[in-house]
């Protein structure tokens, strides 16, 4: 298994603010095409190369681009969203910090083929220097003379503004990323209508992952046909496998979809468990996403794949649990952070994730009861299927699936409890 | 971290030009890392500039865990 670097290949090539470092290694070669050949052929290109979102729900670029392009209202927003809260989630960190300019190159396409008048860029409050990076370069890059200037009648054709995150998880789903820069408390919304369609201030606006964006002018330069025999059919191109938890080397992977296994990932780019001990449990998608038993890590590292499995590969935050861990400790670990960040909006989430962190906390301490298991269940299903927004759907998906894969865990700790 | 100062605040609101609700989340973020807290004034003022209630930005600020209205440790 080998990495293929279509995105991270340039990595630390130029200094960050070197515009010219990154223009000779190829740079802008995509928004050059994308001028050529104008809006609608980007959003057709990028329809056809099949590039789906990054940011864990893997709804289609393209077919995202296109809703909003339709819209006749004006003006229109894009926004990269960098706010990159997920747990065991550090992929977007690499590109805003090793290869700026192609994410930069990556927003001006985007905003160019939907018709934004000003985009915006998002990033985590807690990722400091890449904020304080970011604002440099957008100086840095209206100086600059770039592809695409003086088109729109205006100097420079980078409007572009950066956000500095102000500490909340749910900012990083996209309705509340949009609350957020309305100077409105975030939290999730019911949809429809789609950010497409009504988003910021009432106006049309795209929201793209940072992973996605990068792969703009990569898609472009190649060609959607060259892009499309990278990976596999169905989700092609490559991944940013983040990989963290019990394994010896953490680190982030650019991988092809379905090139290799769990394991191999684990094995070769890891260096197996910290202990050598065999793996108990994967979260092959960040911090919400359902548990994978160690039976299942054979599984290819394709979205397909790992669904099959039971999962799903989500931010491609792949998340390591050795054997010896109890699943009633990891679960709490993960409720206690969930129950912090609930935005509150919506009864299920609001309410839910209390009663479930409460259950796995006298479970942990010994005083929980078989009733208490069944209470999680169905809490956790409502969650679910009720919740507004991607957090409330989600949250609850490792909790499940800790009951049904390792229920010998949860029974221990009962045992335990005075009867 | 800088003392609050309504010149160095001006200096800001200059430096940004024309402030509207479009970038007013990110200035109320400016002033918070620049002065460690948003200024009861700056709501005031921000309000004004931007046709939206105090109230209304009030209510968000309070609810993001990296905004504060008072300098952390004074009281």
């Amino acid at each position: 298994m080998k990495e293929n670097k279509i995105l991270t290949g340039r990595g630390g090539k130029y200094e960050p603010l070197d515009v010219k470092g990154y223009e000779a290694d190829g740079g802008f070669a995509g928004l050059k095409g994308a001028l050529a050949i104008g809006p609608e052929s980007v959003i057709e290109e990028i329809k056809r190369s099949g590039l789906s979102g990054r940011g864990g729900a893997g709804f289609p670029t393209g077919a995202k681009w296109e809703m909003a392009a339709r819209e006749k209202q004006e003006p229109k927003y894009f926004i990269c969203n960098a706010e990159e809260g997920e747990l065991g989630t550090f992929k977007d960190k690499v590109l805003l910090d090793g290869d700026p300019w192609l994410v930069l190159e990556g927003i001006l396409i985007a905003s160019y083929a939907i018709g934004a008048g000003q985009s915006y860029i998002y990033i985590n409050g807690e990722y400091e220097e890449t904020v304080k990076l970011w604002e440099k370069l957008v100086v840095e890059a209206r100086k600059a003379k770039l592809p695409g200037d003086g088109i729109s009648g205006s100097k420079s054709s980078v409007d572009l503004q950066v956000i500095k995150g102000k500490g909340l998880y749910i900012t990083g789903e996209e309705c509340a990323l949009i609350s957020s820069l309305e100077t409105r408390r975030a939290t999730g919304q019911l949809k429809p209508p789609y950010p497409t369609q009504r988003g910021l201030f009432g106006r049309p606006t795209v929201v793209n992952n940072v992973e996605t964006i990068a792969n703009i002018p990569v898609i472009l330069s190649m060609g959607a046909e060259e892009y499309r025999k990278l990976g596999t059919a169905k989700e092609p191109g490559t991944r940013l496998f983040c990989l963290s938890g019990d394994v010896k080397k953490n680190g982030v992977y650019e991988l092809e979809t379905g090139s290799g296994t769990l394991r191999e990932l684990i094995e070769e780019f890891g260096g197996g468990t910290k202990s050598g001990r065999g793996v108990k449990a994967v979260q092959p998608g960040g911090g919400t996403s359902a548990f994978l038993s160690g039976r299942s890590v054979d599984c290819k590292l394709s979205d397909e794949a790992i669904r099959q499995a039971g999962s799903g590969l989500g931010t491609a935050g792949v998340i390591v649990y050795e054997e010896g861990k109890s699943a009633v400790g990891i679960v709490k670990g993960l409720l206690d952070f969930y129950g912090r960040e609930s935005c509150g909006r919506c009864a299920p989430c609001r309410i839910g994730v209390v009663r479930m962190k409460e259950i796995i906390e006298r479970l942990f301490h010994g005083k929980g009861t078989t009733e208490d298991l069944e209470h999680l269940r169905e809490i956790g299903k409502a969650c679910v299927s009720v919740s507004t927004c991607g957090m409330g759907q989600a949250f609850p998906l490792p909790v499940l699936s800790a009951l049904e894969l390792f229920p010998e865990d949860f029974e221990a700790v009962i045992a335990q409890a005075p009867a | 971290m800088e003392k609050f100062g309504t010149a160095r605040y001006q200096k800001m609101l200059n430096d940004i030009g024309e402030l509207g609700v479009e970038n007013l989340f990110g200035f109320l973020g400016k002033v918070q890392d620049t002065f460690g807290y948003v200024p009861r004034e700056v709501i005031e003022d921000t309000a004004r500039r931007t046709g939206l209630s105090p109230s209304r930005i009030y209510g968000a600020l309070t609810s993001y865990r990296d905004f504060n209205l008072k300098l952390e440790g004074d009281g």
